[in-house]
């Protein structure tokens, strides 16, 4: 059926939405329950559909799309429009928190982290290589006082005393920066 | 020009600090959240000594942590090494 002869939709602003109802609702209708899910909503779109086909028709171009993909271009948007409904809950403004604060931090703290963050690795770059390799071998390596003694051939106390060492220093220089 | 640093050069620690300190960092090694204020409690005279340098080793171990995370085949080493500075920072 040569539906645009019919319906005379060549000529734009006027649309003949009996015709187009005749030829397309059913397309239109089985295309929206397939979005929606249910012949109730489906059913209800179709309408909706319509009836904004017919309040802007007006907007159709024949020269840009025929009849059949401009109601499948309303379909779509009602049925986008449909589910963003139904994802965000209608909430009275009442039942808003007096305060809504932020949940993550801001720019702002995430900067002096990162600054934070960078001066740390700085100090322990800066630290003096006996102590600087112990800090790698136990923080980094997981070694054990003992394991990294018998690495560095060095007694365990002597571990211990550079790490506590390396610690204090890492301590005062981050103070100083 | 370098600033002059105040590092304590020749700072000194008791066997109890070094024996608190290197069994609180070994627990931290060990991922078993260690309770500072136990480890501190046995060098109770320099409990105020003390805290700020265990707090120091609990902030190393998570950024090392957190570091070894983000980059698992990352050259610590590279980093750590100031003559090797290239701005391999990590973000």
């Amino acid at each position: 059926m040569n539906y645009a002869a019919q319906a005379g939709g060549e000529r734009k602003g006027v649309i003949d939405i009996a015709a187009l109802w005749r030829e397309f609702h059913e397309r239109v209708y089985h295309w929206l329950y397939g979005m929606v899910g249910n012949a109730e909503d489906a059913k209800d779109l179709t309408i909706c559909v319509y009836d904004w086909a017919w309040e802007h028709q007006n907007q159709y171009d024949p020269s840009r799309s025929s009849h059949c993909t401009w109601l499948y271009l309303i379909a779509h948007s009602e049925a986008v429009g449909f589910w963003r409904k139904r994802r965000l809950p209608k909430r009275s403004l009442d039942t808003l928190p007096e305060s809504m604060e932020p949940t993550c931090a801001g720019p702002e703290a995430e900067h002096n982290a990162a600054a934070a963050r960078e001066g740390l690795w700085r100090a322990v770059g800066d630290l003096p290589e006996s102590e600087r390799v112990v800090m790698r071998l136990r923080f980094h390596d997981g070694l054990t006082v003992a394991r990294v003694a018998r690495v560095l051939h060095v007694c365990v106390r002597t571990v211990k005393y550079r790490e506590a060492r390396a610690a204090a220093l890492l301590r005062v220089r981050l103070r100083q920066q | 020009m370098e600033s002059k640093r105040t590092d304590p050069e020749d700072i000194d620690f008791t066997d109890a600090e070094l024996d608190a300190f290197g069994d609180y960092t070994d627990a931290l090694q060990a991922q078993k959240n260690p309770d500072m204020e136990e480890y501190l409690k046995r060098c109770p005279g320099s409990a105020d000594k003390m805290r700020p340098i265990l707090e120091t080793a609990l902030l190393l171990d998570r950024e090392i942590t957190q570091f070894r995370r983000k980059h698992p085949h990352a050259d610590l080493d590279k980093l750590l090494d100031p003559k090797q500075k290239s701005g391999n920072k990590p973000k």
